[in-house]
C-alpha cells in the first residue's frame, strides 16, 4: 500500500477509530493519542496492509486493543465533569433544552452495560456496519452479536424508562 | 418521507429485538429527529437522538488543540513516525532526564569518594626510615619482574646470530656487479667505500 492508498483508505478513518477509542477510554485526548498510535502502526505495516481482506476491520480491532491495554495498565486520567460540560455544549442548540439530560441519560446508561455490549451497540446504532463486519471486529458469531445487540437496546431502554418514572414523580 | 405511527411501532419492536436492518435504523433516526414525535413514543427519542449525536464528533473537534498526526508525507520516514508516538516521546524524555540525574550522582559520590580518601593521608610521611624502605620494597619487586622478563629477552640472541649470517648475503649482493661488470669507475667507487 503505498502513500496515496494509505490516505484513501486508512485516513478517512479517524473519526470512526476516534469514537470507537472515545467509547472505550471516556476521554478526548487519549483517545486521539490511541487513533494517532493507530495510524503510525498502520503506516509502518504499510507493506502488509494489502494482504488484510479489511483494513478497515483490523484498523478498528488494533484500536480496541490499544484501548483495552491502556484501561488494564490503567494509565490514563479520567474526565468527569469537564466530560458532562463538553458533552452539553456539543449538542446542537434546539435539542439541548429539551433533550440534553436525557441524551446524557443515555450516555450514563450506555456505560453500566457491559464492555461488549457497550462495543457492539456502538458499532451498529452509531457507526452502521453490517453484523459481518461487526463480527469481524468483536470476533463473535453473528447470532451472538444480534442476541448481544437486543439486550444492550432493551438494556438502555430499561434504564431510561426508570429515569423518566423517577422524574415525574419528582415533578 | 413520512411513515406513519403504526410503522414506527413496528419498527421498533423489531429495534429492540435486534432484527432491523441497517436502513430501517436510519429510518428509525431520522424520525425521531423531527419534531413531530407522538407523546407516547417520546421515550424512545433520547436514544436515537444520542445516536445522532455520536455520529458528529469528529476527530481534533473538542478543540484540545494537540496536533495529531494522521496523515503521512512522502517524507514520513519510519523513524520520523515512530519519534512522533507520544509515549515513546515521553518515555526518551523522561530517561534523558533520568540518566542525566544518575550520571551527577555517581560522579559527585565518586569524585567525594576520592577526596575522602586522600584527605586523610598525610602526603609527606614524617617517617622517612618507613618511606625509604617502601620505596625500595617496590623498586625491588618491579626490578626482580624486570630479570624474569629477560630470560624470555635472551631468546632474541638466536634471531642476533642469524641476522649475522644474512649480513654475508648483503655483502654477496655489493661486489656482484663488480663480478659481472669489472668496470674502473665502479671498482674504485666501491674500494673507496
Amino acid at each position: 500500500m503505498d502513500l496515496k492508498e494509505f490516505q484513501n483508505t486508512v485516513y478517512p478513518l479517524k473519526d470512526k477509530l476516534f469514537r470507537f477509542a472515545k467509547r472505550f477510554l471516556d476521554h478526548t485526548e487519549e483517545a486521539e493519542d490511541v487513533v494517532q498510535e493507530v495510524f503510525i502502526r498502520l503506516w509502518n505495516r504499510r507493506d502488509k496492509l494489502d494482504e488484510y481482506r479489511s483494513v478497515e476491520a483490523l484498523a478498528m480491532i488494533t484500536t480496541k486493543n490499544m484501548c483495552l491495554d491502556k484501561i488494564k495498565a490503567k494509565r490514563y486520567p479520567v474526565e468527569n465533569l469537564e466530560n458532562h460540560r463538553l458533552f452539553l455544549e456539543n449538542i446542537p442548540g434546539e435539542t439541548r433544552a429539551d433533550y440534553s439530560d436525557l441524551i446524557f441519560g443515555v450516555k450514563q446508561a450506555m456505560k453500566t452495560l457491559p464492555e461488549i455490549q457497550q462495543t457492539i451497540i456502538h458499532l451498529r446504532d452509531i457507526e452502521g456496519y453490517e453484523y459481518e463486519e461487526i463480527a469481524e471486529i468483536v470476533d463473535m458469531n453473528e447470532n451472538a452479536i444480534r442476541v448481544a445487540l437486543s439486550r444492550a437496546r432493551k438494556r438502555i431502554r430499561e434504564l431510561l424508562t426508570n429515569t423518566n418514572v423517577y422524574e415525574y414523580q419528582r415533578n | 418521507m413520512y411513515m406513519n405511527t403504526r410503522e414506527i411501532e413496528v419498527l421498533l419492536e423489531k429495534y429492540y429485538e435486534g432484527d432491523t436492518s441497517l436502513n430501517e435504523e436510519k429510518l428509525l433516526r431520522d424520525f425521531f429527529s423531527t419534531k413531530e414525535v407522538p407523546a407516547h413514543l417520546k421515550s424512545h427519542q433520547a436514544l436515537f437522538a444520542f445516536f445522532n449525536e455520536q455520529q458528529r464528533q469528529e476527530i481534533g473537534a473538542a478543540g484540545s488543540g494537540k496536533k495529531v498526526f494522521l496523515q503521512p508525507t512522502e517524507q514520513s520516514s519510519e523513524e520520523q513516525v515512530a519519534a512522533m508516538s507520544p509515549n515513546r516521546r515521553r518515555f526518551l524524555y523522561i530517561a534523558g532526564i533520568a540518566a542525566t540525574v544518575l550520571l551527577l550522582i555517581s560522579m559527585f559520590f565518586t569524585l567525594q569518594y576520592d577526596i575522602f580518601k586522600y584527605k586523610n593521608v598525610p602526603l609527606i610521611s614524617g617517617k622517612t626510615e618507613l618511606a625509604y624502605n617502601q620505596a625500595s620494597e617496590a623498586l625491588l619487586v618491579v626490578s626482580s619482574g624486570l630479570n624474569t622478563g629477560l630470560i624470555q629477552v635472551s631468546r632474541l640472541k638466536a634471531v642476533d646470530k642469524a641476522m649475522k649470517n644474512m649480513q654475508l648475503f648483503h655483502k654477496f649482493y655489493q661486489y656482484q656487479p663488480i663480478i659481472i661488470n669489472p668496470d674502473e669507475k665502479q671498482n674504485q667507487s666501491i674500494k673507496s667505500k
